[in-house]
C-alpha cells in the first residue's frame, strides 16, 4: 500500500508545489523564470492593463456563463423533477429519466460539434426556420450578443438530466402526508412549494447550485470548439480557463501568469461556493 | 378509473414531447452518421420525407472517410487504451490507498488525509498547467502513460473509496489479522468483494470522465498520432473552408455509441456513480 500511496501523494504534492512556484515566477514555454514574487497577480489583477483587460473580460464571460447557467437549469430542473415526481405511470417515469439523462453521458466535443452543425449558416436551424416559411436565417455563431447565450444552451441540454435526478432523490423522500395535511389546513398550492417542499429539499438545491457553479466557472470545452472562430466571435466566449490556457500554451506562452490565473480562479471558486453554502444552509437543520 | 387512467396518459403527453426534442440531437447524430452529406442537413430530415429511399441510401461513407482520411482508427485505438488503461490503475491504486487510509494505524495518517482531501478541491483549471510541466518533466508529455498517469492517481477516487471503507465493520478486519492473512490478502479477498458497489460507482464515474474529457489529452498528448477521439473531432470540426461533416457525425457517432450502450445497460450503476461520485 505505501508505494502507491506514495505515488498518489508525491506526485500530487510536486505538480501542487510546481505550480504554486510557477505563478512565483515569469517562466515561459521556452524557461523556467527567475521568482518575481507576486508579479504576476499583481499584473493580472491590475498593475498591467495589457494583461489584465483581457483576464477581467474572460472573468466577465465566465461569470455571465455561470449566472446563465445558474438561472435557467436549477429552476428548469426543479420543474422537470417535480413533473416527473408526479406521473403515476412507472413506465412513463423511468423512461423520461433516461431520456433526459441520456445527453449527460455524451462528450462535450461531440456535444459542441452538434450544436455547431444545428447553428452553423446552412444548418438544422437555418434550413427548418427555411422550410417552415420563415425569414431569421442568420450567422448565430457569429453574433458576439449570442456566444454565451448558446454556451447555456448546449449545457442546458447537457446537464439538466443530472440536476433533475438529484431533486427527483430526494423530492421521493418528502412524506405525502405533509401535503395532504397542508390541504386540510387550506393550504394553496403556491405555499406548499414555499413551505413544504423548497426547504425539504435544500440539501438537493445547494448540491444543484454548488456544483453547476465549479462545473461552470471550469469551461473550457465549449470556448474553444462550439464556435467557428476560436474562443467565439471577437473572444466573446473567451472563459477564464479558455484565457488560461491560451496564455499558457498558444499564443504568448507565459507560463508563470497563466498559473497565477489557475490560483486566482480556484480561490475564487473556493468563495463563491463558500458563499453559496452559507446563503442556501447546508447542514443547518430544519425544525 | 379508466378516466383516471386516460388523464394521466394525457399528462404525460407534454414531457413525451419534451423528451423528443431533448433526445432529438441525439437520434439525428445516429442517422446522419449513416447518411450522405447532401442528405445530413436537409429538413425535413429524408427518414421523414421519404422512409423507403431513406433507408436505401444508408451509406457507411462517413466511417469510411474518417478511417482512411482523418485516423480516427488509431484516435479509437488511443481512447479505449487509455480508458482501460486509467479505470484498472484507478481501481487498483484509489482501493489500495483508501484501504491504507481506513484499516492501518501509522504516524502521519491523518495528516496525509487532510492532504488528499485538500487536494480534492483543487481544480482542473488550476492544477493543468503545472500537471503538463511535472509530466514534460518526467518526459512523459506526449506518451500515453502521461495522460493515464493523472487520471489513475486521484485523490477524490483515494477520498470516495476512503468514505466507503470506514463503513466496512472493522471487527471483520481483525478477525482477518488474528487469523494471521496478510494486509494484502485481506484487500483482496475482503475488502474488494465487499467495496464492488462503491468500486462500480468509481468505476463508471471515471470511465465518464476519461472517455469524455477534452482538456487533458489536449494539453498533454500534442502529436496527432496520439490523439484521442474528442481531440480528432475537435480538429475535424476546426478545418476552416469545409469541415467534413460526414466524417465528423460518424466520429462524434463512434464517441457517443460506447457510452450510450453502457449507459443503456447499467442506468442504475450509471445514476449512482454519477451523482454518488459527485455528492461528495
Amino acid at each position: 500500500m505505501a508505494p502507491f500511496l506514495a505515488l498518489v501523494l508525491v506526485f500530487q504534492l510536486y505538480v501542487l508545489g510546481s505550480g504554486v512556484w510557477m505563478s512565483l515566477t515569469d517562466a515561459t514555454g521556452f524557461s523556467d523564470g527567475e521568482f518575481v514574487g507576486l508579479d504576476n497577480f499583481r499584473n493580472l489583477l491590475w498593475a498591467d492593463p495589457a494583461h489584465s483587460g483581457k483576464f477581467w473580460r474572460a472573468v466577465g464571460t465566465s461569470l455571465r456563463y455561470t449566472a446563465g447557467c445558474l438561472v435557467t437549469l436549477i429552476p428548469l430542473a426543479f420543474l422537470l423533477a417535480t413533473a416527473l415526481n408526479r406521473l403515476r405511470l412507472r413506465w412513463a417515469r423511468g423512461y423520461l429519466r433516461g431520456a433526459f439523462l441520456v445527453p449527460v453521458v455524451i462528450n462535450s466535443v461531440t456535444a459542441a460539434s452538434l450544436f455547431f452543425m444545428y447553428f452553423k449558416p446552412s444548418g438544422l436551424i437555418d434550413n427548418l426556420l427555411g422550410a417552415i416559411g420563415l425569414p431569421g436565417q442568420r450567422a448565430w455563431l457569429m453574433d458576439s450578443d449570442l456566444s454565451v447565450p448558446i454556451m447555456v444552451l448546449v449545457t442546458l441540454w447537457r446537464a439538466i438530466g443530472l440536476q433533475t435526478i438529484v431533486f427527483l432523490a430526494q423530492l421521493q423522500t418528502v412524506d405525502p402526508a405533509l401535503y395532504e395535511a397542508a390541504q386540510l389546513d387550506g393550504a394553496s398550492r403556491t405555499r406548499m412549494l414555499w413551505h413544504i417542499t423548497l426547504p425539504l429539499l435544500r440539501p438537493a438545491m445547494t448540491f444543484a447550485v454548488v456544483t453547476t457553479t465549479i462545473q461552470s466557472l471550469q469551461m473550457f470545452d465549449l470556448s474553444y470548439v462550439l464556435f467557428p472562430v476560436r474562443y467565439g466571435p471577437g473572444g466573446s466566449a473567451r472563459t477564464i480557463v479558455a484565457h488560461i490556457y491560451e496564455m499558457a500554451f498558444s499564443s504568448s506562452f507565459l507560463v508563470g501568469q497563466a498559473t497565477a490565473a489557475g490560483w486566482i480562479t480556484f480561490v475564487a471558486i473556493l468563495l463563491i461556493s463558500l458563499l453559496q453554502f452559507r446563503v442556501l444552509g447546508l447542514g443547518r437543520q430544519e425544525r | 378509473m379508466r378516466l383516471r387512467k386516460a388523464r394521466e396518459v394525457l399528462a404525460t403527453l407534454p414531457l413525451l414531447a419534451l423528451s423528443l426534442v431533448f433526445l432529438h440531437p441525439i437520434l439525428w447524430l445516429a442517422d446522419s452518421a449513416f447518411r450522405q452529406p447532401v442528405d445530413i442537413f436537409s429538413v425535413p430530415p429524408i427518414l421523414v420525407r421519404d422512409p423507403v429511399a431513406a433507408v436505401q441510401r444508408y451509406t457507411l461513407g462517413g466511417f469510411m472517410q474518417s478511417f482512411e482520411r482523418w485516423g480516427v482508427g488509431r484516435a479509437l485505438l488511443v481512447s479505449v487504451v487509455v480508458t482501460a488503461a486509467a479505470l484498472a490503475l484507478t481501481l487498483l491504486v484509489c482501493s489500495l490507498c483508501a484501504y491504507a487510509f481506513a484499516f492501518l494505524e501509522y504516524p502521519g495518517r491523518d495528516a496525509m488525509f487532510f492532504g488528499i482531501l485538500a487536494l480534492v478541491m483543487l481544480p482542473m483549471a488550476t492544477m493543468i498547467i503545472s500537471t503538463f510541466e511535472t509530466l514534460r518533466f518526467l518526459h512523459l508529455d506526449n506518451h500515453l502513460l502521461g495522460l493515464v498517469l493523472p487520471y489513475s492517481l486521484s485523490p477524490m477516487g483515494v477520498f470516495l473509496l476512503r468514505q466507503f471503507y470506514v463503513k466496512i465493520p472493522r471487527q471483520l478486519f481483525e478477525a482477518a489479522r488474528l487469523d494471521g492473512a496478510s494486509h494484502l490478502r485481506i484487500w483482496w479477498s475482503l475488502i474488494v468483494p465487499l467495496s464492488k458497489p462503491a468500486l462500480a460507482a468509481l468505476a463508471t464515474f471515471h470511465f465518464l470522465w476519461v472517455w469524455n474529457d477534452f482538456l487533458l489529452p489536449l494539453v498533454i498528448l500534442r502529436s496527432e498520432r496520439l490523439h484521442t477521439l474528442p481531440v480528432r473531432v475537435q480538429v475535424m470540426l476546426s478545418m476552416i473552408y469545409q469541415p467534413p461533416y460526414q466524417a465528423i457525425v460518424a466520429t462524434g457517432f463512434l464517441a457517443a455509441a460506447i457510452p450510450l450502450v453502457l449507459f443503456l445497460r447499467y442506468q442504475r450503476q450509471f445514476i449512482e456513480g454519477l451523482t454518488g461520485g459527485l455528492q461528495s
